[in-house]
C-alpha cells in the first residue's frame, strides 16, 4: 500500500494554529512500534482481523533524506506518524483507514524550516480469496487489495489528487518461518509538484515488497504460550515511472502477545537510482498494534 | 492392461473410502455435521480443533469469537495442538453450530468438534 509520507516543508516554523496536529505527532512519538500477526513492519500480509473486530496500528517512521536534486539542495529529516484502523467486514474481507501526520525539518543554505501537517488519507479494501490452513500452525494465503489515497487538502502535505492503487499479497507461514510477498501499483492522477520521498511524486509507482519472518521464541508453541518474538528481514522496493528505483533492506524485530504487538525496523538503501527526488539515507520505524 | 489399472484404482479408492468410514469419518465430515447441528452440547466442555492459528494474535481472534457465544464462560487455546477448549455454563444451551460459526467468523479453519 502506498502512503503519501513526505512533502515540501513550507517556509515557516511550527504554526500555533495547528495544536491538533502537534498533539498527534507528540502522541505518536510517545508510542512505540507494533505489528499484526505475521505481518512485518513495512510489507503487507494476507492477514486481517476477524469479522466484526477492530485493529489499531500506530507507526512512527523517521526518514533521513539527502542529495536533493532540487535547487534548494535540502537535507531533510521527516517523522511520519500513521494511525491505521482495520475492521473485519467478514472473515475474508477488511477495510482500513490510514491517517498520516507529518513533521518535517529541512536544512537549506538559507536556514532551517519546520512544518507539520496532515498528509493524504488512504482507504484500503482487502479480500482474501485463498486460505489453506495446513495444520494447527501452517497456513498459505493470498489476498488482493485496492483503494484510494484521498487528498487531505492540507497545503503541500496533500497531493491534491485522488490516487487509486491496487495490489496482491502472498503469505506463507510454515513452522517458525513466514514469508510475505506483495506487489502493488499506484496511479497518480494529478499534481506535478517536486516531492521528497518515493511514491509521492507525479509519477505512477510500482511497489514490490518481500518480508521474511523467523520465530525466535518460543521454538515450539505450548499450551501456555502467550507471546512470540520474531526476527524480520524486509526488502522494500519502489519503482516510479519517472525511472527512479529504490530498494531498502531492513532487519527488524516483532514482539507479539495475544492482544497487542510491538515492532521496530530499520531500512537501509541497497539500490538507489534516483534523479527526481532526494535519496533515502535511512528509515527507522517503531510501532504498536492492538486488537479490540 | 487398461482393465488392470482401472481395477487397481477402484480397489484403492474403495479401500480409502472404507478406511475413512472405519475411522469414524473425516474431520471435514465432522465439521460439516457440526455446522448443521442445532442440538445443545451436553456437558460443560467442548474441544474444537482449529487450524491456521500461527501466532498469538491469531489465537486471540478465536478466543474472542468463542467468548461471544452466549453460554461460553471460558476459552483456552493451545496453539501447539490447535485445540480450543471451551467451558460452558451448563445452563444456556450452546449448539455445535454456534461454536462452528464463531470459529468461521474468526477467520481460521475448524477441523473437529469434540464433546468429551
Amino acid at each position: 500500500m502506498f502512503r503519501k509520507q513526505s512533502h515540501r516543508a513550507r517556509e515557516m516554523d511550527l504554526p500555533a494554529s495547528r495544536p491538533f496536529a502537534h498533539a498527534a505527532v507528540l502522541a505518536s512519538l510517545a508510542l512505540t512500534g507494533v505489528a499484526l500477526a505475521q505481518e512485518a513492519t513495512n510489507t503487507p500480509a494476507a492477514t486481517q482481523p476477524a469479522e466484526g473486530k477492530l485493529y489499531l496500528r500506530q507507526r512512527v517512521q523517521y526518514f533521513d533524506l539527502g542529495d536533493d536534486p532540487s535547487p534548494k539542495d535540502r537535507d531533510i529529516d521527516k517523522v511520519v506518524a500513521t494511525t491505521s484502523l482495520t475492521y473485519g467486514l467478514r472473515r475474508d474481507m477488511s477495510l482500513s483507514l490510514d491517517v498520516p501526520v507529518v513533521y518535517a525539518i529541512e536544512d537549506t543554505a538559507a536556514g532551517t524550516e519546520r512544518d507539520v501537517g496532515l498528509s493524504d488519507v488512504a482507504l484500503t479494501f482487502k479480500y482474501r480469496p485463498v486460505q489453506i490452513d495446513l495444520n494447527p500452525i501452517d497456513s498459505v494465503r493470498f489476498a488482493v487489495f485496492g483503494g484510494l489515497e484521498i487528498p487531505s487538502g492540507d497545503g503541500d502535505f496533500s497531493s491534491q489528487s485522488l490516487d487509486p492503487f491496487i495490489g496482491g499479497v502472498f503469505t506463507a507461514i510454515l513452522g517458525r518461518h513466514g514469508l510475505n510477498q506483495s506487489l502493488s501499483y499506484k496511479l497518480n492522477t494529478g499534481g506535478d509538484r517536486f516531492d521528497t520521498r518515493a511514491g509521492d511524486g507525479p509519477s505512477n509507482a510500482l511497489r514490490y515488497d518481500t518480508a521474511y519472518l523467523f520465530r525466535l521464541a518460543p521454538a515450539q508453541y505450548a499450551a501456555d504460550t502467550a507471546a512470540a518474538t520474531y526476527l524480520t528481514l524486509e526488502l522494500n522496493g519502489l519503482y516510479e515511472t519517472s525511472g527512479d528505483n529504490e530498494i531498502l533492506l531492513g532487519p527488524g524485530i516483532l514482539y507479539e502477545a495475544r492482544t497487542f504487538a510491538l515492532e521496530a525496523a530499520v531500512g537501509i538503501p541497497v539500490v538507489q537510482e534516483v534523479d527526481e527526488r532526494p535519496e533515502t539515507s535511512l528509515v527507522v520505524t517503531l510501532g504498536f498494534r492492538v486488537l479490540f | 492392461m487398461k482393465y488392470v489399472a482401472m481395477t487397481v484404482l477402484a480397489v484403492v479408492g474403495l479401500g480409502a473410502t472404507l478406511g475413512g468410514c472405519a475411522a469414524g469419518g473425516t474431520s471435514d465430515e465432522t465439521v460439516a455435521a457440526a455446522r448443521l447441528d442445532d442440538s445443545p452440547v451436553e456437558g460443560r466442555q467442548a474441544i474444537l480443533t482449529v487450524h491456521g492459528m500461527s501466532c498469538p494474535l491469531c489465537a486471540n481472534n478465536v478466543d474472542k469469537a468463542l467468548m461471544e457465544v452466549p453460554g461460553v464462560t471460558g476459552v483456552n487455546v493451545d496453539m501447539n495442538t490447535g485445540n480450543a477448549t471451551v467451558a460452558l455454563d451448563g445452563k444456556t444451551p450452546v449448539t455445535r453450530r454456534q461454536l462452528a460459526e464463531a470459529v468461521d467468523k474468526s477467520g481460521f479453519s475448524l477441523r473437529r468438534v469434540d464433546v468429551p
